[in-house]
């Protein structure tokens, strides 16, 4: 179904060029016909880049750089608008995944002080739930994967910063685990806020005390080790490593065979085959040569 | 004993970087090997490696605690939280705190990649925490691969959300403050100080009376304090 701007005008905004859209997203994601919220001026080259983008809300400085074919309402805090705009839809049934009764697989090992919701949740065979662990609804958790200890797979995610103040987060999306994921204990992976899921690829191995943001999508392969913040709409490659207490950006994209050592802080992109030292990111096959010549 | 030996030989960085490892044969062999390991492992009573558990006398439990009774050895006079997670293998000594949420003998981290593949190595070790140790809520203490103990000295206090990993030597009287990350394989000595949030890297050794200041990342080895 697709809506028109302008019959969801909303309070302290400007419509400059008319647009229609079907869903929500963010600037990576890849939603029929999204709208998309755009505050830093690296975002416009990847709404060019991205041909799911059909309208965007934006700061007044960032109106004219916006290419012609979508559609932009400015708005003076555009982020606040953008997740009043969500909480006015996620009640459509187009906005939102839609609820089913559970299918828990008789191969399954649960837990008996797990707690799983009465509906909208998928276990495939051969899944291992242990102790305390609390899984939301539209939780899909496919063959072969381990969800350890006091971990909370689905927690509805926080409201979403610089929106504004009482605004609750109303999560219409959910989480997806793929094959023999392994999910070690304390980890909280937060629902999608918008129509889609959090996925994690197969075969990614997550480690203690890890918080993995809404709308996340991880790659296959990926070890992703202790006390790891990952923000909001990352896209993480496959086959990435990223080291202990490594907090990632909100909305950027890491590429394949990413090295991310120990300590460091992500707030930019990161192309393929890289290494990335503190803030830097440097050739990973030269890095190694480097490190061999030592 | 001899796997340990030859998985840490396997580990190094000699043998992990020489062209022999990066040879798709040779990937397959090891591959084979540990997925065998990892099937024989947790059906073998050889390998299983379970003591009897036991009580002490004057424990506080709080009900919502779920703890493997029957594989798990506490002293006397421990208090343990509610919801803290205490799996097999794990002796606990006397006046031991352990507070809400923490969690005690789960898998370590200890994975290989190869021929295209994630192979986890099963862990059959498992944890000691000595006398007057305070450990805080939402902590994790890994267990150790292969029949080894993840140790923790005696009056050591390791505060809120941190993560020991496996194979650790923790000596005694150390304090970890909050937010902290020990990769696996590392040696604590004595009297360390670890400050808040720190990243402390695998395979290390810290000597005695070292103090790490907070935020630190530590990738080199520390040497004793004279």
């Amino acid at each position: 179904m697709d809506m028109k701007l302008s019959e969801w005008l909303l309070e302290k905004t400007e419509i400059i060029r008319d647009g229609s859209f079907s869903s929500l997203g963010m600037v990576y994601t890849r939603n029929p016909r999204q709208i998309v919220c755009v505050t830093r001026e690296s975002d416009i080259l990847k709404i060019s880049q991205n041909p799911s983008v059909s309208c965007v809300i934006t700061t007044p400085a960032l109106v004219e750089k916006i290419p012609d074919t979508i559609g932009i309402v400015s708005s003076g805090d555009p982020r606040s608008a953008f997740f009043a705009l969500h909480a006015l839809l996620c009640h459509l049934p187009e906005f939102t995944l839609q609820p089913f009764a559970n299918r828990i697989s008789a191969s399954s090992k649960i837990h008996p002080s797990a707690r799983i919701m009465a509906n909208s949740v998928e276990i495939g065979n051969n899944v291992v739930i242990e102790k305390n662990v609390v899984i939301n609804e539209q939780t899909v958790i496919d063959e072969g994967s381990i969800v350890r200890s006091n971990s909370v797979i689905g927690c509805i995610p926080p409201a979403p910063g610089g929106a504004a103040a009482g605004l609750l987060s109303q999560p219409s999306g959910g989480v997806h685990l793929h094959r023999e994921v392994d999910i070690h204990a304390n980890t909280c992976i937060h629902r999608a806020l918008f129509k889609g899921y959090t996925e994690i690829g197969k075969q990614s191995k997550i480690d203690n005390l890890d918080t993995i943001g809404q709308g996340t999508i991880i790659g296959e392969r990926c070890l992703i080790c202790a006390g790891v913040i990952i923000g909001e709409s990352v896209s993480i490659g496959d086959d990435g490593w990223i080291g202990p207490n490594v907090s990632l950006d909100n909305q950027i994209a890491i590429g394949k065979n990413v090295y991310i050592t120990i300590g460091s802080t992500v707030t930019q992109d990161i192309d393929d085959n890289k290494v990335v030292k503190d803030n830097y990111a440097l050739d990973r096959e030269r890095f190694r040569k480097v490190m061999r010549g030592m | 004993m001899i796997l340990q030996k030859i998985f840490l030989k396997l580990k190094s960085a000699q043998v992990a970087d020489s062209w022999v490892m990066h040879t798709s044969a040779m990937q397959q062999v090891v591959k084979t090997c540990l997925k065998l390991f990892n099937f024989l492992a947790p059906n073998l009573p050889f390998w299983r490696r379970v003591k009897a558990g036991s009580f002490g006398v004057g424990n506080q439990i709080h009900p919502a605690a779920i703890i493997d009774y029957g594989r798990v050895t506490i002293g006397d006079c421990c208090s343990i939280g509610k919801n803290v997670v205490i799996e097999k293998n794990t002796i606990i000594g006397n006046h031991v705190t352990l507070r809400e949420g923490a969690v005690i003998g789960s898998e370590g981290f200890e994975l290989r990649r190869l021929a295209g593949e994630i192979i986890p190595v099963a862990h059959l070790g498992g944890v000691i925490i000595h006398d007057n140790v305070c450990i805080g809520s939402r902590v994790c203490i890994d267990k150790s691969s292969f029949g080894e103990y993840t140790e923790i000295g005696e009056s050591t206090v390791i505060l809120d959300g941190v993560e020991v990993g496996h194979n650790i030597k923790i000596g005694k009287e150390v304090i970890v403050s909050e937010g902290t990350m020990i990769g696996g394989y590392s040696k604590i000595g004595d009297r360390v100080r670890i400050g808040k949030k720190c990243s402390i890297a695998d395979g290390l050794s810290l000597g005695d009376d070292a103090v790490i200041p907070d935020y630190a990342v530590v990738t080199r080895d520390v040497k004793k304090a004279s």
